[in-house]
């Protein structure tokens, strides 16, 4: 026979008040995370100095996926040079190659044809897309939910296989080239394009429904890793983080490149710079992508897709610093050549992630070790564009 | 603030969704002619490439020409957008570029500041804008030069043992080495047994 608990019974009424030792002392912990740690989206270090659970201080360590792009760009042509840059920010090759080139015609001094311009533009919004997308999926994990993951891997298949029928590339298209691109789209482009969208909107529509009120969520990311505006600026911090602060910076609007000021879109903009701020602001973006890709698909051009181009690109002696709007922020190029050479003298990649890391520094002290994974997934960081 | 917001809405999630006017930069030889004034005194020569205002001064003149950068009101550039440091072996001197832009103004600027080769070095930033520290230090340990001042100049991409600075022009690239082939018969194994 077992003992039956009697579970109504109240806990003693007298039950003694905690006893704290006002002179205990206590040590500042140091903890390691990473760089084999499934938060940290990639190969990041993170030392962390605790005070219980509250973080004093956080130190960086990267460098782990630092392959020497910019140093491989000097040997290779502008042509080559491409197949490395696109490889930064993994995550946003279009959006790479786009910067490279544009900095590339800038110094030659080279005009597009229209066909092309708008090719890019499309192509580069549902790349925002597909990279916000993988966001989604990977700030849901770190906040303790895993089917959104599949909800955003699952729409951007869609958009990759629409970069494979236009490109012959999934992840990396190698399609821009200096002067156009390297063929025409293929037959039914546009009616394709019109057909991914639509699977898009409702996708991007599921996924907004199933994460973004959902309380545990709210309650994890809410007024979570806080970044004020003047922070922001003074720390150079760019993109979605920049704007999530309260800063309408958007390089495609302030200052406007290739064909953007065509095109009626809207800036998101968060009030309280936080994770879900973050978060929310991307969501937003995505859809105000559909809405440029929608407009240009309705004045889609014909005509060439290539400058004319001298045989080997040789540009003349200068100095560029182009800038573009990424996914992650601002991916800037800057581009030296000495004249003559169909080399760049010196790349100079200015990484997105790499600015909003930094920034980290600051705005990890003072959060609780348990909100620091989701604090570092709220700047969607990718390794390969920090170390390039 | 000359980001103009021409119509705001809000959506259901309480995201603030902003009509911007696409901007337009201050021209070029404004800025340029802005800077001239502003910079008095210090020696500074200034040209434009491209659409850019690019002034030059000298590594003691360089923080306080960035301060009045930041600060004085015809120009304010606050934000810190990319450092990049650039190698000249035939003139004997490194370039050190930081690429500003002021938000406030809709302007941008290039601030350069020379340094010999050998035991270079120019004097930090990061008291003027706290988001160049890492960038300073992606430079430093890429060109071997020194940032005077700098709060935390350890390797940052680097591993602590890597021979040299990498982005220098002299510093060679390595063609792929294929492993040394191990010969039949064991003539290999006895020198590795004798090492």
């Amino acid at each position: 026979m077992t003992e039956v608990i009697d579970t109504t019974r109240a806990l003693p009424e007298h039950a003694e008040e905690p006893v704290v030792e006002r002179d205990l002392q206590t040590v500042e912990m140091e903890l390691n995370m990473g760089p084999q740690h499934p938060s940290t989206h990639g190969v990041l270090r993170v030392i962390l100095h605790l005070d219980g659970e509250r973080i004093v201080r956080a130190q960086f360590d990267i460098g782990y996926l630092h392959r020497g792009k910019e140093k491989l760009c000097e040997y290779l042509d502008y042509r080559q040079g491409l197949s490395q840059i696109e490889r930064t920010d993994y995550l946003a090759p279009w959006n790479d190659d786009l910067a490279f080139v544009m900095a590339a015609e800038k110094l030659a001094g080279i005009e597009v044809p229209e066909r092309a311009l708008y090719v890019r533009t499309i192509m580069c919004e549902l790349n925002r897309i597909a990279s916000h997308l993988v966001f989604y999926g990977a700030f849901g994990i770190d906040a303790g939910a895993i089917t959104p993951f599949m909800y955003g891997f699952r729409v951007r298949e869609v958009i990759l296989n629409f970069f494979e029928y236009v490109s012959g590339g999934r992840f990396f298209p190698l399609y821009f080239r200096v002067g156009g691109l390297k063929e025409d789209v293929p037959d039914g482009f546009v009616e394709r394009c019109r057909q991914t969208l639509d699977y898009i909107k409702q996708g991007i529509d599921d996924c907004d429904r199933l994460l973004s009120s959902n309380e545990i969520f709210l309650s994890r990311t809410k007024g979570v890793g806080v970044l004020s505006a003047e922070d922001a600026i003074a720390l150079g911090v760019s993109g979605p983080m920049l704007r999530a602060s309260g800063v309408p910076i958007d390089i495609r609007r302030t200052e406007p490149y290739m064909i953007y000021d065509r095109f009626e879109f809207d800036i998101p903009v968060g009030t309280n710079g936080d994770s879900y701020d973050r978060y929310i602001l991307r969501i937003e973006e995505m859809r105000q992508s559909v809405r440029i890709i929608e407009q240009a698909l309705k004045d889609f051009p014909g005509g060439p897709i290539m400058a004319r181009m001298p045989k080997a690109f040789r540009p003349p002696a200068g100095e560029v610093y182009l800038r573009t709007e990424a996914p992650r922020g601002e991916y800037g190029i800057h581009l030296v050549s000495r004249g003559g050479s169909d080399k760049p003298y010196r790349v100079k990649i200015r990484a997105p992630s790499f600015s909003n890391l930094a920034a980290m520094e600051h705005v990890l002290p003072g959060a609780f070790l348990a909100d620091a994974p989701i604090i570092i997934g709220s700047i969607d960081i990718v390794l390969g564009d920090v170390d390039r | 603030m000359a980001i103009k917001i021409v119509a705001e809405t809000v959506t259901p999630r309480g995201v603030r969704m902003l009509r911007l006017q696409p901007a337009k930069l201050v021209p070029a030889a404004e800025v340029e002619a802005a800077i001239k004034e502003v910079l008095q005194g210090l020696n500074a020569t200034t040209t434009i490439s491209y659409d850019e205002a690019v002034v030059t001064v000298s590594p003691e003149h360089l923080v306080e020409a960035a301060q009045r950068l930041r600060d004085h009101p015809k120009l304010r550039m606050t934000y810190p957008r990319c450092v990049a440091a650039v190698d000249y072996p035939d003139q004997g001197e490194i370039e050190v570029t930081y690429w500003l832009y002021s938000p406030e103004l809709s302007q941008k600027a290039a601030l350069k500041v020379r340094c010999p080769r050998d035991g270079g070095a120019v004097p930090s930033l990061v008291s003027v804008w706290r988001g160049v520290d890492w960038h300073e230090r992606e430079q430093a340990e890429m060109f071997g030069i020194r940032f005077e001042g700098h709060p935390n100049l350890k390797p940052l991409l680097l591993q602590a043992d890597f021979p040299g600075p990498v982005l220098r022009k002299d510093f060679p690239i390595r063609e792929p080495q294929s492993p040394p082939v191990r010969k039949a018969g064991g003539e290999q194994l006895e020198e590795e047994a004798a090492e």
